[in-house]
């Protein structure tokens, strides 16, 4: 089930709410995993039974790790600690990485092995890693064992996180498994949140997207087209992302659980370093904190690092999709990374900020170019088209009816992707403070969130009813 | 500030209540007639249903096509992206003066379809002209508005390329006359020749076709300023103005042609329907209170319509018209010409042409296709012997 399907807007989200609430708190856990079960049992009748097993084998583990560890035995521990991250890896390795494992294997020695066709789990790759993240806490002592399987099981199935994230680690939300409650705030401010996400996702993702689906339709295209398309590709991904993870931190505060913000405004990014400190930031910190660092992290040595930094990256492109062209996307980001952090990032600091913001974007809007075609042959054609290389026109018709139909579209996406705090920040400190005194402390902010509420909520369901095309990008991973 | 985070708790929660309450009470629509086609019914709860993930997508179906006030939702939609200037809205553009037009991009062409079509046409003209004169066959494509109208189109909109597909199919055609229409279509395209809301062209487009027709053909015809004109219903709507759904789209208005005020060409005629249902005009008064005005012409499309007519120029010829619904529009002014004319639809006749011609003998022969419909059509290979 997905946030902006009816089933879900109409029928699970009205249903669980009023249940939860009419429920005394000691079984509100309880409700959250039924209701999860059913969500995604809802997508993957047969494929839950893999979740299930998830959940009894890392809920053991974790129970064993503790108490190993609690008899001296650290030995023990480590092993079953290693059992348990073998066993997610090879659940995650053989839904998602056999048949590429195969292919790849067919293309190098020409076997022509078969394939096996294996459907992937939704969510495997989200739910994996953050039950990782939970054994491996629960060893370093981060975090007790869950003693309650209900209680584990709430946080592996919790619906609003669980099949496109953010990676909510354990610790996170340790406390508010137990023990939370839903104050005012908690309620609006979710329900305003889950109402932006849903604008994001239904209003600017699903219309860009179906720019860049024309584009990628084409069969001959100009610079300017090409170019368009793939930023309408860059918009479309990450509206659909953060309105994603929008309504799923909105949603769970609903609930009372404080999810970390896994975006913030990555196209306001001048580095590279720093988009991809803002971007999917769940997913950066698990590389950070479960691979980088306990390879050594920068504390080994240049020369380790540039190994740290290159390792890591080609297993972010692997975890984004079994494919050679995630694993060349995650390629280009660890040479770019290494190559800001040898001399870049101090030459770039001495220069005006446009020159980061365009150094930076042009470079994104590549990497999305890698990421969003999955044929190498179809990707090196349109790279081609996109620097002018062959027989295309600098621009055509085309180019100009798209741009003209989607003007409009593509100044809203521009304005959404601005923090302006950032500008706000800027007035505060400048000379003339009155400006910022005057937007401060303005009244019109408090009406402003229930009246932009109204029209995200309208608005976004005339488009999703208008709209038969609402694929959610997020799935494949 | 308590005041408001109670009052936005409220919108949210009423919001999904209301939509949902409303949508789960009210009654099931069956059809809809703006999207001419049976919405979602029920899914069926069976366990090999959910497993297979049927029931799932079904239910969303369902609900989409249930939900209350669902073409006021389209409505609303439609209006934001008109006011955002996008003029690609629900698969059709919207176009200048109130113009909307069909969105078939080159991506959309069949090039094999296209082979497989003129080559059924050609075989099958090749097997006519053994009985029927060359002189006496005919084939006509009509442009789609597109192209005449090209003006009203949004400024650079992507279509596919008419002329050049019109010529390609052209060229090719054999054992016939071809009758272009375009530089006569062209030369109107000021007038009121196409509606505006729905794809085919109005009665005063096919009368300046028929006329070519005649032209090509060697057969009188009533020039079109004698004519007196009539309207038949002024609040017509059509399938772009479903697809597009704008609340403030314009209305077209149907007009029949006649040599006098009353009578309009085809409406003194007798009709035999699918060799059963019998009539005594080409216009169907009933369907000018339905959705899609239209099916005025003949009510709808039909495997066969006969139609004899008692004042034809050339009592003795029987004309056969191979053919989709542009040709409702068309037909009528024939009857004027012809004392027996046959309508085939392959759409809905499953029958062999050839013998029918025999059997009836047809004197003349008369391929008329709108350009979009012909390069898409799946239907012609019927043309040639039994399926």
């Amino acid at each position: 089930m997905v946030f902006s399907s009816f089933v879900f807007l109409l029928a699970f989200l009205p249903i669980v709410l009023l249940l939860y609430y009419l429920c005394p708190a000691r079984l509100r856990n309880l409700v959250l995993l039924v209701f999860s079960l059913v969500f995604y049992a809802w997508g993957e009748p047969v494929y839950v039974l893999i979740m299930l097993f998830s959940i009894v084998f890392d809920y053991a583990n974790g129970r064993l790790i503790e108490h190993f560890k609690n008899k001296n035995c650290p030995g023990k521990a480590k092993a079953a600690l290693i059992v348990d991250l073998c066993g997610n890896l090879a659940i995650l390795g053989f839904f998602k990485y056999t048949d590429f494992v195969i292919g790849s294997i067919n293309s190098i020695t020409g076997a022509g092995l078969s394939l096996l066709h294996i459907a992937l789990p939704i969510g495997i790759s989200f739910y994996t890693f953050q039950t990782m993240s939970y054994t491996i806490d629960v060893y370093r002592g981060e975090v007790a064992a869950q003693k309650n399987i209900l209680t584990f099981a709430t946080y592996v199935t919790l619906f609003p996180q669980l099949i496109a994230g953010p990676i909510v680690q354990y610790k996170t939300v340790e406390k508010e498994l137990m023990h939370r409650k839903v104050t005012l705030e908690d309620f609006s401010e979710g329900a305003f949140r889950f109402s932006v996400g849903l604008a994001k996702k239904v209003l600017l993702a699903n219309q860009i997207g179906s720019l860049w689906n024309s584009i990628s339709q084409l069969n001959h295209m100009s610079v300017a087209t090409a170019w368009l398309g793939a930023i309408a590709y860059s918009f479309q991904i990450y509206f659909d992302f953060s309105g994603y993870s929008d309504m799923a931190i909105g949603l769970g505060r609903m609930f009372g659980f404080y999810f970390l913000e896994n975006f913030n405004f990555p196209y306001m990014s001048k580095t590279i370093t720093e988009f991809w400190r803002r971007w999917h930031i769940s997913l950066s910190s698990w590389f950070r904190e479960y691979v980088y660092i306990p390879l050594g992290g920068n504390r080994k040595g240049l020369v380790r690092q540039l190994f740290n930094i290159m390792v890591v990256w080609m297993l972010t492109g692997l975890w984004h999709g079994a494919n050679w062209n995630f694993v060349l996307w995650g390629v280009y980001y660890g040479v770019l990374l290494m190559i800001e952090k040898l001399f870049l990032l101090k030459w770039l600091d001495k220069l005006p900020n446009w020159i980061g913001h365009i150094y930076s974007m042009f470079l994104v809007v590549i990497g999305w170019t890698i990421f969003a075609q999955t044929d190498i042959h179809q990707l090196g054609e349109y790279l081609k088209t996109m620097f002018g290389i062959g027989h295309v026109a600098v621009a055509d018709s085309d180019f100009l009816y798209f741009l003209g139909s989607n003007a409009v579209l593509l100044v809203a996406l521009i304005a959404a992707s601005i923090d302006y705090r950032v500008w706000m920040r800027r007035l505060k400190q400048g000379k003339d403070a009155t400006v910022y005194d005057a937007i401060a402390t303005s009244k019109g902010w408090t009406i402003a969130k229930p009246v932009l509420m109204v029209v995200f909520l309208l608005v976004s369901f005339a488009f999703l009813v208008g709209d038969s095309y609402n694929p959610f990008l997020y799935f494949r991973f | 500030m308590k005041k408001i985070r109670v009052t936005m708790i409220v919108i949210f929660v009423a919001f999904l209540a209301l939509v949902s309450g409303e949508s789960l009470l009210m009654k099931d629509r069956e059809f809809s007639p703006n999207e001419n086609r049976y919405l979602a019914e029920p899914p069926r709860l069976t366990v090999d249903n959910i497993l297979s993930g049927k029931f799932q997508d079904s239910l969303e179906n369902y609900l989409r096509d249930q939900i209350c006030f669902r073409d006021g939702w389209i409505t609303v939609k439609t209006g934001i992206q008109k006011a955002c200037k996008d003029t690609d809205i629900g698969g059709a553009y919207v176009g200048k003066d109130g113009y909307d037009f069909e969105k078939i991009t080159p991506e959309d062409v069949d090039e094999k379809q296209i082979a497989r079509n003129v080559k059924a046409v050609q075989n099958f003209f090749a097997k006519a002209s053994e009985n029927v004169e060359k002189d006496r066959i005919s084939f006509l494509l009509v442009p789609s508005s597109g192209l005449v109208m090209a003006d009203k189109l949004p400024a650079h909109a992507r279509l596919f390329d008419q002329a050049k597909c019109i010529d390609q199919i052209e060229k090719q055609m054999k054992d016939c006359r071809v009758t272009d229409v375009r530089e006569k279509l062209l030369s109107h395209n000021e007038d009121y020749i196409y509606y505006k809301t729905d794809h085919h062209w109005t009665s005063e487009g096919a009368y300046l076709a028929y006329e070519t027709w005649c032209d090509s053909t060697g057969m009188e015809s009533t020039p079109l300023a004698d004519l007196k004109k009539q309207v038949a219903t002024k609040k017509f709507r059509g399938s772009l103005y479903s697809k597009i759904l704008d609340a403030d789209s314009a209305y077209d208005s149907i007009w029949t042609y006649g040599d006098t005020k009353q009578k309009a060409y085809g409406s003194d005629c007798s009709l035999t329907i699918d060799e059963k249902k019998q009539t005594d005009s080409c216009y169907d008064t009933a369907q000018l209170s339905q959705k899609d005005k239209y099916k005025y012409f003949f009510g709808d499309n039909y495997g066969t319509v006969q139609i004899v007519s008692d004042h034809a120029r050339h009592q003795d010829r029987n004309l056969l018209v191979i053919k989709d619904s542009f040709a409702n529009t068309f037909v009528p002014f024939a009857t004027e010409n012809y004392g027996q004319i046959t309508m085939i639809d392959l759409r809905y006749y499953n029958g062999n042409v050839e013998e029918y011609m025999k059997e009836h003998k047809i004197t003349d022969v008369l391929v008329l296709y709108n350009i979009t419909n012909f390069i898409s059509d799946r239907n012609l290979y019927k043309l040639v012997g039994r399926i």
